[in-house]
């Protein structure tokens, strides 16, 4: 069977089964007419691959250096992106966020032995302010003065205090005028 | 650009499809300059949706789709800038000679670019982008959104197309 133009073409460009190709190859032998169809085509495609003229390579390098020039910083642009999230999805993250960020706070802030926060008991907080001088007696006062003073530890310079005697416990109630009643 | 994965795959398809895409574009706008501009273009909308490509064929063919589409759309422009100028100064435009070798390689490649211009869009594309685009039907195919026998008779008829053209003598390079 003398295969159509159609399938020629298809056949200068390898798009034929290769069955059907050697039937083309062996009708191409014994049919002149169909030969020089063919030829035809091969002689056109030879006359189109007439490649560009000018060097691709430099074209290639030229238009890199002019893309690298004008593509912005993709690190500075990633906070302009804009990223779509449905909102459900975006619900349920923040669930998932207050959830579990209120457990870990928890968590910091319980006892080794599971009894309750020192914070929600309301009860003791060490405290280390250092002062000197009248900063100390006004400190005291205002303590006094807020009902707020319970214990309060004042460490002295071992080199300028010789300790004699025993500490002794000072109340509130006992200590006015910056001295003691 | 450096430090990002993406980086290095937008350069593996560059040095891949550039060579590709410069020629597609050549062939249809018939211009170097016009043509590297939108292969930039072209690779530069490419970098800002790179992520959303499964693999680097599909980048290709996007890529490949894109510069046709782009290139066509200059050449309707200049197409009809050209029109008007040789309208207004009834000149032709002409190609410079300087010398035999360089006037018959110019002469040839202005034939092939008359050529193609005479064929209808839809067969001087795809012939395009057989003869230039280093593809198959089947990539073809997937490029313009037809199918394999699709591109098979437009190439077939492009090329029957040319031969008549060829045979009558219609084709001058202008």
């Amino acid at each position: 069977m003398r295969p159509d133009a159609r399938i020629l073409s298809a056949y200068l460009d390898g798009e034929v089964p290769q069955r059907f190709a050697t039937e083309i190859e062996a009708s191409l032998q014994r049919d002149p007419g169909l030969r020089a169809e063919y030829e035809a085509l091969v002689a056109l495609r030879a006359r189109l691959n007439v490649d560009v003229p000018f060097d691709i390579a430099e074209s290639s390098r030229r238009s890199w250096t002019e893309i690298v020039r004008r593509i912005p910083d993709r690190r500075k642009d990633l906070w302009h992106r804009r990223v779509a999230v449905p909102l459900p999805l975006f619900a349920a993250a923040a669930a998932i966020v207050l959830v579990l960020g209120g457990a870990l706070l928890w968590m910091q802030l319980a006892q080794p032995d599971g009894t309750t926060p020192a914070i929600a008991r309301g009860g003791d907080i060490d405290l280390t302010i250092s002062v000197g001088g009248e900063e100390m007696e006004r400190l005291l006062q205002w303590l006094v003065d807020k009902n707020m003073l319970g214990e309060v530890n004042i460490q002295l310079p071992e080199q300028r205090f010789q300790i004699v005697g025993e500490p002794v416990f000072v109340r509130p109630a006992q200590y006015e005028g910056g001295r003691l009643r | 650009m450096q430090g990002f994965v993406s980086a290095d795959i937008f350069e593996r398809v560059y040095e891949h499809v550039y060579p590709i895409i410069i020629r597609i574009a050549y062939r249809i706008t018939g211009r170097e300059d016009v043509a590297e501009e939108l292969c930039q273009e072209a690779f530069i909308k490419y970098y800002e949706r790179i992520d959303s490509f499964p693999d680097t064929d599909q980048a290709k063919y996007w890529l490949i789709r894109v510069a046709k589409n782009l290139a066509l759309n200059s050449a309707k422009r200049s197409g009809r800038e050209r029109r008007a100028y040789e309208r207004a100064y009834h000149e032709p435009s002409r190609l410079l000679r300087t010398g035999e070798d360089e006037v018959i390689r110019k002469e040839q490649e202005a034939e092939v670019q008359a050529a193609l211009r005479l064929l209808p869009q839809k067969m001087r594309t795809v012939l395009i982008l057989k003869e230039y685009g280093q593809l198959n039907y089947r990539e073809i195919g997937a490029i313009l959104g037809i199918t394999e026998g699709n591109v098979k008779v437009r190439v077939f008829r492009a090329r029957e197309h040319l031969l008549d053209l060829l045979k009558e003598g219609d084709v001058h390079a202008s």
